[in-house]
């Protein structure tokens, strides 16, 4: 059977406070720019969909991104999926009715896969997206919380398994060693996820320019996220998805 | 033009207004019965059976019957869509407005055997074909508006009844559906034209004229 | 000098130091129940925060630069030899500095690493990383046995376990100088970044008395919180055991022109901004999960001892490894004082378990010793036992 439906580019903004901020190995927090601009330019450079991440959400214990979702889909016609600090049903609802079409956890559902399919089931699994943070820690991918600071018992085949039993719509999962450093992606980790994944599967973490977007769609890894190479320019979604295009990938093009 | 969007307290308004905002569309949300829009628009995500039955026990049921009968444009989009029709496989003992003929299938499961084949929901960007079978002049550019648009949703109309005044197709796992349709004063739209970027503003504000004139 | 009449504990408006934190002491004299310095506070704002201020609104970094680089025209040698001496533990900071005076001043480094007390993985592997991202190094690691006494001492005496490294880390970089005849040396920051005199900020010049005053001939020198003439006596330590803590002597200092400077004196100081730099540029790698006791990955890395000393810290000052990372964190713009709080009331108190057993082992101590020398550090203005018996923190940092 052809293939359905085209390829994704992801644009992701990790906010803190006001900011858009990048870390590099999920350590830091460079300043990179104001959220709404941010979404409003990679909306408009063609991107296919927005992830917000909250990355002091879980420290504050505080959804503060309805506040920013609200401004940003004034402008952005493209699903929005938000997340950071997520832990039950109330805070998953405030997000949708700022805007989300999709919410993402990680920390909470470590803590307590159950949320997964309470969400799921309040409201429908197809916006509820399992967030995987991973690392290669003494030879294994181990799954991580809190930002990538806390390890956990998880392996990530294991992970995988529970948060598709669990309910989980799609999974994004996010390399801890490539983060930020435009180095290239993961491709042993990749492996495993597309012989485990049932849901569909996002990937971010490293990735380079469009070359090494081309190598993934090569590779069947159909759904990218990027943010360091959106942040530092090195990649224009709408310049990569003419080229992309043009090579025969099924992309949704610039102009739509 | 005056419009009204109904807020049926589990979709997202503000997306559809934001979207309308953007092609300098003015609407209002209906709060209470109210006969003097133009046009009504019907967003919606959730359950077909709650839908009805939220709908049944409030003002809406009776506003938006008032409104067809009347033959003023309503526009039914996702959840919203399904509405309009007679039933639907969630909630096999619910019934629609009835507006028009037609019952929602669940998509098919994944099959594994295939390749590419997808597990529903249909989630993200599909392809939409257009067909402006009654040559209607309003919506002439239609054809151009052929292309991706963005779907969430576990349910289709499986009625390829060209004989809609506007037709369209799309498929899940290769099997077609009607992800959208214009039939006199009724416009069914499955995807989410206030999330498919300037593919669906622009088709929104094709409906829109159309609907105006 | 805190005010130990009244039992408030003032913390800084704009960071999370009390006015409880010490500045540096001459350690050769450090014994215990020595009444510190401690950094000064105006108008509720600490000194560490006066001088971020000055750093970005005063100081003219472009001035400064070019100080730095007369300074490396003046000592760069043209023949290959190497020309600066940069201590560096394989850490973020060192990386950094030994990066830049590579390839932006053009000099020829070698890099002197004084050993940590008991490697981390991390730390092991960031010493290669410094290695394999293109530098020269020397390492020197004293006698396991004596290093093991010496701190074991100084966490009995004077609640300071860190004290016999700093001893020997302060003057390896003069002494390997001396050595492989340099005459500049480099270290990273002065700590009047973090609060110690603001004067000090001025000046590129570590005093030479920091590094010269570990006389072990001296008898009344004290290590450990031991005189020498104790080391000797009491302790068994010979001469020859005491050497890798010597430092030069002053002789030594002005008759081969040593100097000892600070690079944040020259560059504006931003240990974030040194982790960027070092990730991009270096083999740096950052720790695999966050160090107990804070929340970051990229600072202190290298000696399981160093959670001990930041204990210590918490036990004596109520500021632990949290404050310190969070606070220096505030005055440079990366977190907020509200997130800093937060983060100090998650982390500060944290008590890593897992290190505990190599603690015992490596200092020779049971259990029970090592948390009575511990809670004989606590300062009773901070500390009081609660209804079970467990110890309460009295005075912490609060928005």
């Amino acid at each position: 059977m052809i293939q359905e439906i085209p390829n994704r580019i992801i644009a992701r903004l990790d906010i803190k406070n006001e900011y858009v901020v990048k870390g590099l190995m999920m350590e830091g927090v460079q300043r990179v720019g104001n959220p709404i601009e941010l979404a409003q330019k990679y909306y408009s450079q063609g991107a296919d969909e927005i992830l917000i991440l909250d990355t002091v959400a879980s420290l504050y214990q505080r959804i503060e991104l309805p506040e920013i979702i609200s401004e940003i889909v004034k402008k952005t016609f493209i699903p929005i999926c938000a997340g950071g600090g997520i832990s039950s049903t109330e805070d998953a609802e405030k997000l949708f009715f700022s805007g989300a079409d999709k919410i993402c956890l990680n920390t909470a559902a470590v803590n307590n896969p159950r949320l997964i399919t309470d969400l799921a089931n309040k409201f429908g699994s197809q916006s509820v997206v399992a967030q995987i943070d991973v690392k290669n820690y003494h030879d294994e991918y181990i799954i991580f919380i809190n930002s990538g600071r806390d390890i956990t018992k998880y392996k990530l085949k294991e992970w995988i398994k529970c948060v598709q039993d669990y309910g989980a719509g799609e999974i994004l999962v996010t390399s801890i060693d490539k983060d930020g450093m435009s180095r290239g992606a993961d491709y042993e980790l990749l492996e495993i996820v597309k012989e485990c994944c049932n849901v569909p599967f996002i990937y971010g973490g490293g990735i380079q320019g469009d070359d090494e977007i081309e190598k993934l769609f090569k590779k069947d890894i159909t759904n990218l996220t990027l943010a360091s190479s959106l942040h530092h320019n090195e990649v224009d979604i709408s310049k990569t998805k003419e080229i992309l295009s043009s090579k025969g990938f099924l992309i949704r093009s610039n102009n739509q | 033009m005056k419009i009204g969007i109904i807020n049926s307290g589990f979709s997202n308004i503000a997306s559809v207004q934001n979207a309308l905002n953007e092609i300098n569309v003015n609407s209002e949300l209906i709060t209470s019965n109210n006969s003097s829009y133009d046009l009504i628009i019907m967003p919606g995500i959730g359950n077909f059976g709650y839908a009805m039955e939220s709908m049944r026990s409030s003002f809406l049921f009776d506003m938006i019957s008032n409104y067809h009968q009347n033959k003023k444009p309503i526009i039914g989009i996702c959840l919203g869509m399904q509405l309009l029709f007679e039933s639907s496989d969630e909630s096999p003992s619910a019934k629609g407005f009835g507006f028009l003929d037609g019952h929602f299938e669940k998509l098919d499961a994944k099959n594994e055997k295939k390749c590419n084949s997808r597990e529903p929901p249909n989630i993200g960007y599909n392809n939409v074909n257009f067909y402006n079978n009654a040559k209607i002049n309003s919506l002439d550019g239609l054809d151009i508006s052929n292309g991706y648009y963005y779907f969430l949703h576990s349910y289709a109309l499986n009625s390829p009844q060209k004989s809609y005044q506007v037709s369209s197709s799309s498929t899940f796992n290769g099997k077609e559906f009607t992800p959208f349709l214009i039939q006199d004063n009724i416009c069914a739209i499955q995807f989410h034209p206030e999330r498919s970027g300037l593919n669906g503003l622009n088709l929104l504000s094709l409906i829109i004229n159309h609907f105006r004139g | 000098m805190k005010n130990t009449s009244t039992n408030q504990v003032t913390f800084c408006t704009k960071c999370v130091i009390s006015e409880l934190r010490p500045t540096s002491t001459i350690e050769a004299e450090h014994v215990r129940g020595e009444k510190k310095p401690t950094t000064v506070f105006s108008d509720g704002v600490c000194d560490a925060c006066r001088w971020a201020v000055l750093k970005e609104t005063e100081i003219k970094w472009d001035k400064r630069e070019q100080e730095l680089i007369d300074l490396c025209d003046k000592h760069r040698k043209d023949n290959g030899e190497y020309d600066v001496m940069v201590p560096a533990s394989g850490g973020k900071d060192s990386m950094y500095v030994a990066h830049i005076l590579k390839h932006r001043y053009n000099m020829n480094p070698l890099t002197v690493t004084w050993a940590p007390n008991i490697w981390t993985e991390a730390g092991q592997k960031n010493h290669l990383n410094l290695i394999k991202s293109g530098f020269n190094n020397v390492l020197i690691s004293p006698n396991g046995k004596v290093h093991r006494k010496l701190t074991r001492l100084a966490f009995e005496n004077i609640g300071h376990p860190f004290q016999p490294f700093i001893f020997g880390q302060r003057s390896v970089g003069p002494k390997a100088a001396i050595q492989h005849n340099v005459s500049l040396i480099f270290y990273g920051e002065n700590v009047a970044e973090y609060g110690n005199n603001i004067m000090d900020n001025y000046n590129p010049i570590m005093k030479p008395e920091l590094y010269t005053c570990y006389d072990i001939d001296n008898p009344e020198t004290v290590l450990g919180g031991v005189s020498v003439k104790d080391l000797h006596e009491k302790y068994n330590l010979t001469r020859s055991d005491l050497i890798p803590y010597r430092s030069p002597s002053m002789e030594d200092v002005t008759s081969k022109n040593l100097e000892v400077h600070y690079m944040s004196y020259y560059r504006k100081w931003i240990p974030q901004e040194n982790y960027y730099y070092a990730v991009k540029n270096t083999h740096f790698e950052p720790a695999e999960t966050r160090t107990t006791g804070s929340y970051s990955k990229y600072s202190g890395l290298d000696d399981k001892l160093e959670w001990l000393h930041y204990y210590m810290m918490f036990i004596k000052y109520g500021m632990g490894r949290a404050t310190a990372d969070a606070a220096q964190e505030v005055r440079t713009n990366k977190i907020t004082r509200d997130e800093a709080v937060k983060l100090i009331h998650l982390y500060d108190s944290e008590f890593p378990t897992q290190h505990l057993p190599t603690l015992l082992d490596y200092m020779d101590l049971d259990e029970k010793t090592f948390f009575e020398i511990i809670d004989s550090f606590r300062s009773e203005l901070l500390w009081q036992k609660d209804s079970n018996g467990e110890w309460s923190l009295i005075h912490q940092v609060d928005f």
